[in-house]
């Protein structure tokens, strides 16, 4: 099993691989660690509205993760 | 008036001859464009889980009629099962049944519980369990039509045994039968069957016909449930049809997978093996049994649960915050026969080498299919050990040092029903060594169903669960009838 997180200023949901895995921050705006298979993934987060993620995409390998120091894969939404 | 009578059955003869010859397997119908929202697949067919609701998944093993009373039994316990949720209303444990991932023999029970749930538990054994099933499927071959029929090069027993399976047991359901049913209101379905030119599994779901952009729900559920019970050489390979107008693209995960250097192996094989369907030369898929890649059912469910590869991802309700509690219950039919060549010189007949061949291997992954689950759900439940031990050590040693996000908030149960465990000698040498078959006595059934009660009512991984989600609840005490145990396994 692997750990990552996505950080960014702004709260939005994690894509993996195109599919929805929840938003990036719990309500206290504490970053939530999402879990996933080893290997080569896509990450996206989707912005809230009016806003684009930066960079639109990440590929990235996940791999030697464990929950306490996740991957950390970091956007922008400008 | 002689000739003319001779003339007559002469030209019945071509007819039937014609006709016969003609017999083709149903086509799976084509399927234009990919939707996510339409088909057969969980997210259409199951609303998104609450997180304080146990997901029950259930596993039913292969092993003909012994395996569908076997799980038949462990649904009719699941039934009995009631406990209290944090609300206080009392809950059935079977109303939380999530999936039903079977293969074979198993997937008889899953099917028939799927199409028909409101007449199950009345209907099903006489519906199958009783029935002579290999006897009706022999006197099917005396047919003089099916001779020309099999005559065909596109008809074979198979075929003929889903006809059988659609006429007296699934009454000509479809796929769209399942979709049509209430969202919640059944489990969903994986009937596993296993695709022999890749050697890979193969499910009856509109993800895994996507691949093959045709549509599930123009096909009968019988047709899955014959695949998934295609015993080899006793039935022919089943064949399906894979169209080559683009419908769509594939899942993103399988260009991704396909990327040796940065996947694990295993990745690497599911993606290939998924994207084979879209190479040029691959026109047909042929099924046999899925016993043949996963006699248990637990591959797809594994996969689900360590991926989001899967298209039914449960990795993925976790990362949703969506699965606060996971219940995997495996139903395993399988059989330990004793042995005594090695006592003579002489090898082991042909019969026997090749009933070791055949089952040997089936044995063996199903045994690592368990390893690997319950060795898994171990593994998760250390990591949040971990994780909660570190956040004591800080918060005794840092105590303004910010906790650690815990990402495993999952209670995780995996109970395994198997005859090993029947603490009675007598009784699980008997259960061990029953015959794999479509047809069984009708008290050695009942048994089965007896034998799959009692041993989830004693499974301790079961009760540890049910009491970490109700500590209140207490396991029925069940005793298998002695008259029973005489009349099936002899007297002791």
């Amino acid at each position: 099993m692997e750990f990552f997180v996505c950080i960014c200023p702004a709260t939005g949901n994690v894509i993996l691989d195109g599919n929805d895995q929840g938003p990036n921050k719990d309500s206290s705006g504490n970053l939530q660690t999402k879990q996933c298979n080893a290997g080569l993934h896509t990450v996206a987060l989707r912005c809230p509205a009016g806003k684009t993620c930066s960079p639109p995409q990440i590929t990235v390998v996940i791999e030697n993760t464990d929950p306490i120091a996740p991957m950390e894969v970091a956007f922008q939404c400008v | 008036m002689r000739i003319a009578i001779n003339r007559l059955m002469l030209l019945c003869a071509c007819v039937t001859l014609v006709c016969g010859g003609c017999a083709h397997y149903p086509d799976n119908p084509q399927l234009s464009t990919i939707s996510p929202a339409t088909g057969y697949r969980y997210s259409v067919v199951r609303p998104q889980p609450a997180g304080d609701k146990p997901f029950v998944l259930l596993a039913f093993s292969g092993g003909g009629t012994r395996a569908a009373a076997f799980s038949f039994g462990l649904m009719e316990e699941l039934k009995r099962v009631e406990y209290t949720a944090k609300d206080g209303t009392k809950q059935r444990l079977l109303d939380d049944v999530e999936i039903i991932s079977s293969v074979s023999g198993g997937s008889f029970t899953s099917a028939y519980y799927a199409l028909f749930p409101e007449r199950f538990f009345d209907d099903f054994p006489r519906q199958f369990l009783y029935r002579d099933i290999q006897g009706g499927l022999f006197w099917r071959l005396f047919n003089p039509y099916n001779w020309f029929r099999l005559a065909s090069a596109d008809f074979s027993r198979i075929d003929m045994a889903d006809e059988y399976y659609n006429c007296t047991i699934f009454g000509n359901r479809t796929f769209a039968d399942l979709l049509a049913k209430p969202k919640g209101s059944v489990p969903f379905l994986v009937l596993n069957a296993t695709d022999i030119s890749i050697a890979h599994r193969f499910e009856f779901s509109q993800d895994q016909f996507d691949l093959l952009c045709s549509d599930l729900s123009g096909v009968s559920v019988s047709r899955a449930v014959a695949a998934s019970s295609n015993f080899p050489v006793a039935f022919a390979p089943l064949t399906l049809d894979i169209y080559k107008e683009s419908c769509g693209p594939l899942p993103p995960w399988i260009g991704l997978g396909l990327d040796r250097e940065n996947n694990p192996k295993r990745r690497v094989a599911d993606a290939t093996a998924a994207q084979s369907y879209r190479e040029a030369d691959r026109r047909y898929a042929h099924l046999l049994d899925g016993g043949l890649s996963d006699n248990l059912g637990l591959r797809g469910p594994f996969q689900a649960v360590t991926t989001t590869d899967s298209p039914w991802s449960i990795l993925r309700l976790a990362n949703l915050d969506k699965l606060g509690r996971l219940m995997v219950i495996a139903a395993n039919a399988k059989t330990t026969k004793q042995r005594s060549w090695d006592e003579k010189s002489s090898p082991p007949s042909i019969g026997a080498v090749l009933d070791v061949a055949l089952n040997g291997p089936m044995d063996d992954v199903s045994f690592d299919s368990i390893e690997m689950t319950d060795g898994h759900f171990k593994q998760m439940k250390q990591l949040s050990r971990t994780v909660d031990s570190c956040n004591k050590l800080l918060a005794k040693n840092c105590p303004d040092a910010q906790q650690i996000n815990n990402p495993i908030s999952t209670d995780f149960t995996f109970s395994e029903l198997t005859f090993d465990d029947i603490p009675d000698p007598r009784l699980r040498r008997c259960l061990q060594e029953l015959p794999t078959s479509f047809s069984l006595p009708e008290k050695t059934v009942d048994l089965l169903r007896s034998a799959a009660g009692y041993l989830l009512m004693n499974s301790s991984d079961f009760i540890t669960g049910m009491k970490r989600l109700d500590p209140a609840w207490q396991p029925r005490q069940i005793t298998i009838d002695g008259r029973l145990i005489d009349d099936v396994c002899g007297g002791a």
